[in-house]
């Protein structure tokens, strides 16, 4: 019997918009806790929800990416559910009427379909102790967009992928950090496998708390295994929630589930069903970032070959730092190899982000158009560089209090030039007998006599011009 | 002398003229809201009262409400003062913001003297359930009669003379009926003509700020004071509003109304029934246009059991933030289910439990369709029948209620039309959000009894008109309990 598995994922996002989903505190990341909160947040009797209109383009925006058919009427419905770290005793989300509706994903050419996506509100963070629980309301009422996959996800691979796409689309888009380990991007699992070819579907488990990347594909390949082996042995699968414990490197149960809770859904009285004009959906689109895809296209445009381009990609912020560098007229090619080598050599041996890189993009613009206009060589573009990581100081002040400009004056390299030839009439002999290769050691002697400030391309011609000339 | 029995124009015209000031208005309204022998305060405002009115800007005097002492519906969130929507669970519970309608009236310079007893969470028409028990009616000293609820101790703080105008809510009729049981007008407008930020929800699809008064152009004027869009509640609307103190000039005259007469018929009491038709008859003789009209009876019995359905469901998942762990009484136990469990449990009345059950089974899986989504259509086809009527009427007009104030321990055949359909059709403007407005008509041994307007969406302005047309050819106009009683 040929056993396939069926995998579905379920995302949430934390957006990092200005305000909440539905009150006007602000959303933030790890501030001391209890101090981004108001009434309606803690649920106080009597608040209202106030729909947060940028959360709203948000998931215009990632719906379109995922090329799902967009609700023009935003609904909100109650799901109600007691639990220690839900304020209201509801969630307020999309039950009935998500705002994104079938969708896909092309993952190394297949298919991946989507079945919604909507917007709801996170709830309370739990910090436990010894013997006590608090509460952080910081988090409570942060919008969040919620995307479910169809179950036809075949392996942990595939899974990864799916979920480093959405990622990438939510950071390029600016609408989430998407950051795993910091649990603003959250993915739970359902594996299930089933006899090939068979219509009946396996019992379904469910894995949380999975908390990187590579998790998502270990945890999932763990899981097939253990269920193919179940199945194997002639075990019964239990349908249950486990999560994935990263020490042990396999999933363990956490609680049964044996029938689902009901949550009693219905609209939410509080807010009105508001209608999205065509022309707001319209300009919600238009007025989104590029996608990373949207970037590959320009930055292959521009010259870059894919690997280049694809690293850049690899982190929105490198990315734009890469293009506010561009920007300002450095050359994309030199510039992508700087960033790529040397910027990324850097961030990884101090393990800083690239926000945090002490050289802004106007100033690395500028040392590559120094470059680019010759005035210096790769040599002293490290130089500098290296000086700049310490400094605020533009490249050309740099370049002045060490003196070292290059030189560019024809007369004074063809006085150094005859110079040269002068002492050694064998090279000329040489040259004239066909040995090209002199030409490359005269440069050399008056790049070691001018202390490598001699324009190396300028030089070059300047030597051959003479020899010939002799 | 006391002005407080006096209308809110009239009190107004004694500040200015210098007979009276706020600061003995408010002393005197705390003096008989400390005497209050019908359990209508939960809480007494004295200290933040006596602080206000010391702090009064003397540039606001002429806002007609500066200085005039009120009372709140302790549903209403009041900013430090204790509010407790006389449940159990949320004794000793006091908000940290302001309710948008307090607000608007700290900033016309009214002053806030108590807060007012409801039955528990605004759930229930009896004015028994509270936690502190029974709100009695003013109008019976003997304390045999109810005065109706949910905003028991508003209608009751009013009629008694303690304050001029006292603020309710109104999910089902809670402002009109008791209103009707006390010789009150009770206005309750639009859906979204009043913010409700602030409002402790009993089923937000239906509930609504409303208020007493006891007469027409209070209630007019109260209602100029807190209609208007509040951005913190994003279902209040944007409808300009109307300028209500001019009523006065409103020609009724063309105007045409309703009288449904399927609630009409359920009515049995005669003393009501010859009352109505007299004002009735006040409005044909004037040349307005009298139709009555027909509902079908089924729908009529069910206007009752869809507001239960939809009113329970709703109210079960509002106050589900009362778990013991976030708001509501602790109750130590050994997991989080526990301590909600207790706290729940122990913490609200029978009565309220009962109707969360019966919200959580309409709302279960299984059940929805049935019971929730069922009594969605069945609100619509009621909604769409009072609208057609309104089509071709300003108004419909009925008895608020079939009965005088009934007895504490009356019995209701509650499958009688008198009950499921003249007791209950009020809530038919809830579902629908259309404004009406309880006025006095008539008194049956002593204890009085209403006529009912209700108009289009945002015209407030037809249904007050019409009651101040109405309350200028009878006699009970700023009637005073106490007096009438003496």
């Amino acid at each position: 019997m040929e056993l396939e598995p069926i995998i579905g994922l379920e995302l949430h996002i934390e957006m990092k918009t200005k305000s909440k989903m539905f009150s006007s505190s602000a959303v933030s990341f790890g501030g001391v806790p209890n101090t981004h909160i108001d009434p309606f947040d803690m649920a106080f009797p009597g608040t209202l929800p106030l729909v947060n209109k940028q959360a709203v383009i948000n998931g215009i925006r990632m719906a379109n990416a995922l090329h799902m058919t967009i609700d023009n009427e935003l609904w909100f419905d109650r799901k109600n559910y007691f639990y220690s770290d839900l304020p209201k005793g509801y969630q307020i989300t999309q039950e009935k009427r998500p705002l994104g509706r079938k969708g896909y994903l092309n993952i190394n050419g297949r298919r991946i379909d989507i079945e919604r996506l909507h917007l709801e509100e996170d709830t309370c963070k739990q910090l436990h102790f010894q013997d006590y629980s608090l509460l952080d309301y910081n988090r409570a009422g942060i919008p969040l967009i919620e995307i479910v996959s169809k179950p036809i996800i075949k392996d942990g691979e595939e899974a990864m992928r799916f979920v480093e796409e959405i990622r990438s689309i939510a950071s390029f888009l600016d609408v989430s950090d998407g950051k795993m380990e910091e649990g603003s991007l959250r993915c739970d699992v359902n594996v299930s496998i089933h006899e090939k070819g068979q219509q009946s579907l396996g019992v379904k488990v469910e894995i949380k708390n999975i908390n990187t990347l590579k998790n998502i594909k270990h945890a999932i390949d763990f899981e097939i295994n253990r269920q193919e082996e179940l199945v194997n042995k002639g075990k019964r699968i239990i349908q249950e929630t486990r999560r994935y414990d990263e020490k042990k490197k396999e999933t363990i149960p956490m609680r049964l589930k044996i029938n689902s809770i009901d949550y009693k859904t219905f609209i939410d009285p509080n807010i009105i069903p508001i209608k999205l004009s065509e022309d707001f959906i319209k300009s919600a689109i238009e007025t989104s970032n590029e996608l990373a895809s949207q970037r590959f296209e320009r930055y292959q445009a521009m010259g870059l070959n894919d690997y280049d381009a694809s690293l850049l990609l690899n982190n929105k912020d490198v990315s734009d730092y890469y293009d506010n560098v561009i920007k300002l007229g450095a050359n994309p090619k030199i510039t992508a190899n700087w960033v790529n080598v040397d910027i990324q050599a850097y961030l990884k041996k101090t393990n800083t982000d690239i926000k945090d890189f002490p050289i802004k993009p106007d100033r690395l613009s500028q040392l590559i158009q120094l470059l680019m206009k010759n005035e210096i060589s790769n040599k002293q573009v490290r130089d500098i560089f290296t000086v700049m990581l310490g400094s605020n100081k533009e490249p050309s002040e740099i370049l002045k209090e060490t003196g070292n400009a290059l030189i560019n004056e024809e007369k004074t390299l063809l006085n150094l030039v005859g110079e040269v030839l002068d002492n050694n009439p064998q090279i000329i002999t040489d040259y004239k007998n066909g040995k090209d290769k002199v030409v490359g050691y005269v440069v050399g002697v008056i790049m070691q006599k001018t202390k490598g400030q001699a324009n190396p391309s300028l030089t070059n011609r300047l030597v051959k011009e003479e020899l010939q000339r002799r | 002398m006391s002005y407080l029995d006096q209308s809110i124009f009239e009190i107004h015209q004694a500040i200015i003229n210098g007979l009276v000031t706020p600061l003995e208005l408010v002393q005197e309204a705390l003096k008989l809201a400390k005497e209050d022998n019908n359990n209508a305060f939960e809480y007494i405002c004295e200290k933040e009262a006596i602080e206000q009115v010391k702090n009064l800007d003397l540039s606001k005097k002429d806002n007609l409400l500066w200085g005039i002492p009120y009372a709140l519906k302790d549903n209403l969130s009041t900013k430090d003062i204790p509010t407790c929507a006389s449940s159990k669970i949320l004794e000793g519970y006091v908000p940290v913001y302001s309710a948008e309608v307090y607000q608007r009236l700290q900033e016309q310079g009214a002053i806030l003297i108590g807060k007012t007893t409801l039955d528990e969470l605004s759930m229930g028409g009896s004015g028994t359930t509270g936690h502190l028990g029974k709100t009695y009616n003013p109008w019976d000293p003997k304390h045999k009669h109810q005065i109706g609820g949910s905003s028991c101790g508003s209608a009751a703080v009013c009629s008694a003379g303690i304050v001029p105008f006292a603020l309710g809510s109104d999910t089902g009729d809670s402002v009109r009926k008791p209103a009707s049981y006390s010789c009150l007008v009770g206005l309750k407008p639009t859906w979204g003509r009043i913010s409700r930020y602030g409002l402790f929800p009993f089923a937000p699809s239906m509930d609504h700020i409303g208020f007493f008064t006891r007469n027409c152009m209070d209630s007019a004027l109260i209602l100029s004071v807190l209609a208007g869009h509040d951005e913190k509640d994003s279902t209040s609307s944007t409808v300009p509003v109307d300028n209500y103190l001019d009523i006065e000039k409103t020609d009724i005259s063309k105007m045409r109304i309703a009288v449904i007469d399927e609630i009409f018929d359920s009515v049995q009491d005669k003393t009501i029934k010859d009352a109505f038709i007299k004002t009735l008859n006040i409005l044909s003789d004037l040349g307005l246009e009298i139709n009555h009209v027909h509902m079908d009876d089924k729908l009529c019995r069910a206007i009752y059991p869809t507001y239960f359905v939809i009113s329970c469901a709703e109210a079960n998942s509002n106050n589900a933030n009362q778990d013991g762990i976030k708001f509501g009484t602790r109750y130590e136990a050994e997991d989080y289910e526990k301590v909600m469990f207790e706290a729940r449990t122990n913490g609200f009345s029978e009565p309220i439990k009962r109707r969360f059950v019966l919200g959580s089974y309409a709302l279960l899986k299984e059940n929805q369709e049935d019971l929730f989504l069922r009594a969605q259509k069945c609100r619509r086809l009621i909604v769409n029948c009072i609208n057609e009527i309104l089509k071709d009427n300003d108004a419909i007009y009925l008895p608020t209620s079939p009965t005088i104030a009934p007895l504490f321990d009356g019995n209701k055949d509650k499958l009688s039309n008198e009950y499921l359909i003249a007791d209950n059709y009020l809530a038919f403007a809830n579902m629908g959000g259309q404004p009406s407005i309880n006025i006095p008509i008539g008194f049956k041994d002593g204890l009085p009894f209403g006529g009912c307007f209700t108009g289009r969406i945002f015209e407030e302005k037809t249904i007050l008109s019409l009651a101040l047309f109405l309350e200028k050819h009878m006699d009970f106009a700023n009637k005073i309990a106490k007096k009438e009683n003496e």
